[in-house]
């Protein structure tokens, strides 16, 4: 797994897509975060840090995706797959390697927030009044959501040879399981069950992390997303051979 | 007759078992959860006593709350945090509490119903 694993990563450092993905994402929230006046924390006027973990979800759908799609679809176009799975390593091997590597290259492009997190400290008043417990809540929300969207891009890029079909497919797939379920729960006909399908959604579970309560919940919930995601692509991998 | 050394049969048997296993897995959580309080103060955990009353509660209890339109960020920030608290209490009460928000300036009737 460790040699999958830092052979992709290494692969994102020699390409652009590591520089191009976390430029984007720190000039993108950035500007929500300090620079467009609707979203702007100095316009709201609260040491909170609000923006960051409502909009980099959306961010997320659009960078993870393009991230995730090359990881099979490459290979099997390449035909470097075949050569990737004679390979002494497991079927496991090849995916968490690869799940791990996406997910390595998301945490980089959101450590540099953390900064986000002292300016704000700064600029309350009295300095430091900020939701400490609250911040460092959502951080593991939006560390778990990046997780997810990683399993899902690589599972859509498990399930076809061209990237683009992959990118479109993986940012529809998160779209739909992040807001697209908590929005169907406000469609107006399911009654008793509208708290169900809300908890199937990710936002529902981002949302509780969110205020400063780790809840185990929560963490399964997201736990046992990724683990189905992988779980469907290793049944994609292997169906090759069947 | 089903041939069990099929790579086919074994990769679908994994599929199944591993989604039987994540929803017993969920439904477990659902019921045993630990929750880890940040805040200093405590600020989320719940009484034991209000605990212990949610739970018995005889009925359902409908609340509902007159906030919600277009809000300025004080009452935004208010509404999300009498959301989170009134759906921790719906947990604890087993879903004998429901609630709803509502606009004052649309609102019809004065009682709270389902």
């Amino acid at each position: 797994m460790i040699q999958v694993l830092v052979k992709e990563f290494n692969s994102f450092l020699n390409s652009l897509i590591a520089y191009v993905v976390i430029g984007v994402f720190l000039t993108g929230i950035g500007l929500l975060m300090w620079v467009f006046p609707e979203t702007s924390v100095l316009e709201y006027g609260y040491a909170d840090m609000e923006t960051l973990f409502t909009l980099g979800p959306y961010v997320f759908i659009f960078l993870i995706p393009a991230i995730t799609m090359r990881s099979f679809a490459e290979e099997a176009r390449g035909g470097t797959l075949e050569l990737l799975l004679t390979k002494p390593l497991t079927d496991w091997d090849i995916i968490l390697g690869k799940f791990f590597a996406c997910f390595l290259l998301v945490v980089l492009a959101v450590v540099p927030t953390v900064i986000y997190y002292f300016s704000v400290y700064a600029l309350g008043n009295p300095v430091g009044n900020v939701d400490t417990p609250g911040v460092m809540g959502s951080y593991v929300g939006l560390l778990m959501l990046g997780a997810v969207f990683c399993a899902i891009g690589i599972l859509a890029s498990a399930l076809t040879t061209s990237q683009i079909v992959s990118f479109i497919m993986a940012a529809f797939f998160c779209f739909l399981l992040f807001a697209g379920l908590e929005s169907l729960a406000n469609v107006n006909v399911w009654s008793e069950q509208t708290l169900f399908i809300r908890e199937l959604g990710l936002l529902h579970h981002y949302d509780a992390l969110s205020k400063g309560v780790i809840d185990s919940r929560n963490l399964i919930y997201f736990g046992s997303v990724i683990a189905f995601m992988l779980l469907l692509t290793r049944i994609v991998l292997g169906a090759r051979s069947w | 007759m089903v041939n069990w050394q099929d790579k086919r049969t074994g990769d679908l048997l994994l599929l199944a078992n591993g989604i039987v296993l994540l929803i017993l897995v969920n439904l477990l959580s659902s019921k045993f959860f630990f929750q880890w309080d940040l805040t200093d103060e405590k600020r989320y955990s719940i009484h034991p006593s209000t605990r212990e009353m949610l739970r018995t509660l005889d009925d359902v209890v409908y609340i509902e709350v007159f906030l919600e339109g277009e809000l300025n960020a004080d009452f935004r920030r208010f509404q999300k945090s009498v959301r989170e608290t009134l759906e921790m209490f719906r947990v604890y009460a087993n879903n004998r509490v429901q609630y709803s928000f509502t606009d004052p300036s649309l609102a019809m009737k004065q009682q709270a119903e389902p």
